[in-house]
């Protein structure tokens, strides 16, 4: 909040509106970021190809919410909508690096490959 | 390079061009595609194995180049050959230990490697009608390239030969409708904005592509940017007072943006863009939009206020963009989709009978289409319209993987429907697809096999326009959780029968006072099922069953004791420690600690196949 308050005194706008804004579009993000922030596709490619699943083990392994970041500010976990690679479904993003047709059960892998 | 200043500099550069590409042709090429996919897939890798196994072996007639995607979603890496000897081959799911061999035995020896290639004419590729994606072979950071290709002729015969409301007819005899979803008459809409009184007007080109699971729009303006450009200025000088256009382009698709940006600096640099273009005394402007990921951006009024830099809030119609007091900053607009843009130079080139000859009767021309979900061939093809779903699920699409069965498949994201086994022979076009109580929608098709839930799928698009709802109606922010809320209740085996008439009655209600396409569209997934699969929805009711096995409420895991190895894999990966068992014991699972994630289906290895889901009483 107190960005959206700096923000809402240099534009000289009212903080109800910049709320509006930023909580209107995604690319806005009103929480810090890990310092790897993984990407979990939910469009509906991903979605029908079992996108939920991995979402639900993503949560379960680092015990994080979407829009949350571990204690240790390794991860941060964010669901998107398609990533574009829906060929590839389902996909994870992590940083710049696209995992795809992942398993859930290659999540412990796919992880401990992120310092 | 310097600037174009008349239509004879332009032939001669053409010419110049062409003679260029000609004398590639006679070396061999290789071309690594570079969509985001390709590179999402490790392209960027491939290209770089070539370049080091290519130059320590001085193959002095061996060129590696770069190209836009030809849609080979699931088989990237994808690498084209062409060589004078064997002409083109195409390389798929290539690594970087696969290219020494392709470098070794076919651009040295002559020979391709034939179990990596994919045959040219397989139907995959042989049903489809490249028209929109023509240019995705060549490099699309180079203007050069396109020009060669009678790129900007259209432009030039428009702005020396044609008068705009020449222009506008041909667009109108082509029949070319509105690939953004409705499937409008682009030269109707182009008449409304002719017709407003005159003052400045704008000409706006839709790339906010919102559908989650569609990224055919991505693809043109990655892979053939310039004839967005083109067609954009075509439109302008067709409707008159235009001197600056805004192409909105949705922030997550950075490469896209980045393509466009360099297409449009290189534009103005030919002289192709800005003032004066080609000596002829036309001026027109191209700007950059990157919008920041709302879908109801994507509908024309949400994407004006977000380009005036407001929140992308609809307004009621009229007036209409097309009207004063409608557009942008209250001028008269057109908003035209990418792919609709991207057809026009080649209406004008290539003429109006051209675009016509394929299609049906009230649909000409192509649809590029993202094929995705549970199909085989999944990437992004272009066909013309009126062709079957069968066809391209089938046959272009290879059918359905692991042998399972097709069920349904899902036209126009979340504003669209499921469209059942029975009607899969209905052609995709604007009519029959609609009369289904689908909507075409920018051309995303999702298959679905048997494994597929419709109330879950109906679920997860609700989920989603609830979530993009502008909250300006009371109908759209409060209806939609109500419904989502009953869909919610069905799916843990809590639903009612007297719920679903209840989805049904705020179905129409949503549909008849929304304000937006976002609104009066978001029950059509619900309606669909609901039409179509209603006996799924009453087992999940009545049986507290979800056939498909999805809704995890409805579903328990269990180990078959009689097929049980006792391996310990399942024990091992079980996130949460529900499994018990020992060495070469039957292992046990937990069901008040299982969070039905799945794993150990997943990892029961396949000879024992030891673990099943259920649901019900089965
Ligand atoms: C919620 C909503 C989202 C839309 N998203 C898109 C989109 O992403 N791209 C697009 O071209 N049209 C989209 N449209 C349709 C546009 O409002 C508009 O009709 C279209 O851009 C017109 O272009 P066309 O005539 O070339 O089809 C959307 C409409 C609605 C109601
Ligand atoms: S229908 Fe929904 S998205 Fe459209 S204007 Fe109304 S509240 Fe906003
Ligand atoms: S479904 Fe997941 S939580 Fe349940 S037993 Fe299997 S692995 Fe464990
Ligand atoms: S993985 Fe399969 S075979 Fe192995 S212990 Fe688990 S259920 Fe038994
Ligand atoms: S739906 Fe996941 S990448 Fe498109
Ligand atoms: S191959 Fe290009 S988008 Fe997938």
């Amino acid at each position: 909040m107190p960005v959206l308050k700096i923000i809402s005194r240099d534009l000289k706008v009212p903080i109800s509106e910049v709320y509006g804004i930023v909580s209107f579009y995604h690319f806005f993000a009103m929480v810090p970021k890990g310092k790897h922030v993984i990407q979990v596709c939910m469009g509906t490619s991903c979605y029908v190809k079992g996108g939920q699943r991995l979402l639900d083990a993503l949560k379960k392994e680092l015990n994080l919410e979407p829009e949350e970041i571990t204690p240790d500010g390794r991860f941060s976990l964010e669901t998107v909508r398609c990533l574009g690679c829906c060929g590839l479904s389902p996909v994870m993003a992590i940083g710049d690096d696209v995992h795809r047709k992942v398993k859930p059960s290659k999540l412990k892998d796919i992880l401990s490959s992120y310092e | 390079m310097k600037r174009l200043t008349s239509v004879k500099e332009l032939q001669s550069l053409r010419e110049q061009a062409q003679a260029r590409l000609a004398e590639l042709e006679k070396k061999i090429q290789v071309k690594v595609h570079l969509g985001t996919c390709g590179i999402a897939s490790g392209a960027n890798k491939v290209s770089e194995a070539f370049v080091r196994e290519v130059e320590p072996r001085k193959l002095s007639d061996v060129v590696i180049l770069e190209a836009a995607c030809i849609g080979l979603c699931g088989r990237e890496p994808v690498a084209t050959v062409i060589d004078p000897k064997n002409g083109k081959t195409i390389y798929c799911d290539l690594d970087e230990n696969r290219v020494p061999r392709i470098v070794e035995e076919h651009l040295v020896g002559g020979k391709p490697v034939k179990e990596w290639t994919l045959a040219l004419d397989a139907p995959l590729l042989k049903l489809q009608e490249i028209r929109v994606m023509h240019n995705q072979d060549l490099d699309p950071m180079d203007i050069e390239q396109y020009i060669a290709r009678d790129g900007y002729q259209a432009l030039a015969k428009v702005l020396t030969k044609m008068k705009p409301d020449e222009v506008v007819d041909e667009v109108g005899k082509s029949g070319l409708r509105g690939r953004g979803g409705a499937g409008f008459p682009t030269a109707r809409k182009w008449k409304f904005v002719c017709s407003a009184p005159s003052g400045e007007k704008y000409v706006v080109c839709n790339g906010d592509e919102g559908d989650p699971g569609a990224y055919m729009n991505r693809a043109v303006l990655e892979g053939n940017p310039h004839s967005v450009i083109e067609g954009m200025a075509i439109g302008a000088y067709a409707i008159g007072n235009v001197r600056q256009g805004y192409s909105y382009i949705r922030a997550e698709y950075p490469l896209a943006i980045e393509t466009l940006s360099h297409a449009i600096a290189q534009a103005r640099e030919y002289g192709l863009l800005g003032k004066n273009t080609l000596g002829t005394g036309f001026e027109f402007h191209i700007d950059i939009f990157p919008g920041a990921g709302a879908f109801v951006c994507g509908e024309e009024t949400g994407l004006l206020h977000s380009i005036e830099g407001e929140r992308g809030n609809p307004r009621q119609r009229p007036p209409f963009p097309a009207n004063v007091g409608g557009g942008l900053f209250g001028k008269p607009t057109t908003i035209n989709n990418v792919e609709s843009w991207s057809n026009i130079p080649q209406i004008i080139f290539r003429g109006a009978d051209w675009f016509a000859s394929v299609g049906n009767e009230k649909n000409k021309g192509t649809k590029t289409l993202c094929l995705v979900g549970n199909v085989n061939n999944t990437g992004l093809v272009e066909v013309p319209l009126g062709m079957t779903l069968s066809k391209v699920i089938f046959d272009i699409g290879g059918g359905i993987p692991d042998g399972k069965k097709f069920k349904a498949v899902q036209l126009g994201g979340p504003s669209g429907g499921v469209i059942p086994i029975k009607h899969v022979n209905t052609p995709i076009d604007y009519e029959a697809i609609p009369s289904l109580g689908a909507i075409m929608g920018s051309g995303g098709v999702v298959v679905m096999d048997e494994d597929s839930c419709m109330v879950d799928i109906a679920k997860f698009f609700l989920q989603f326009t609830r979530d993009e709802s502008c909250g300006k109606c009371t109908t759209c922010r409060a209806g939609i959780p109500k419904m989502l809320e009953i869909l919610n209740k069905i799916s843990q085996g809590e639903g009612t029968i007297e719920g679903l008439d209840v989805l049904a009655e705020l179905a129409e209600m949503i549909a008849a006072t929304s304000l937006c396409g976002l609104g009066q569209t978001s029950p059509n997934p619900v309606l669909t099922t609901l039409r179509y699969f209603r006996d799924e929805y009453e087992a999940h009711i009545k049986d507290k069953r979800c056939p498909a096995r999805v809704c995890s409420a409805l579903v328990t895991y269990h180990v078959l004791p009689d097929k049980c190895q006792g391996c310990g894999i399942c024990l091992r990966e079980c996130p949460v420690g529900a499994i018990s068992g020992g060495k070469r014991l039957v292992h046990v699972i937990d069901q008040d600690k299982c969070i039905k994630c799945g794993t150990c289906l997943d990892v029961c290895p396949p000879r024992f196949s030891a673990v099943t889901k259920v649901s019900g009483k089965e």
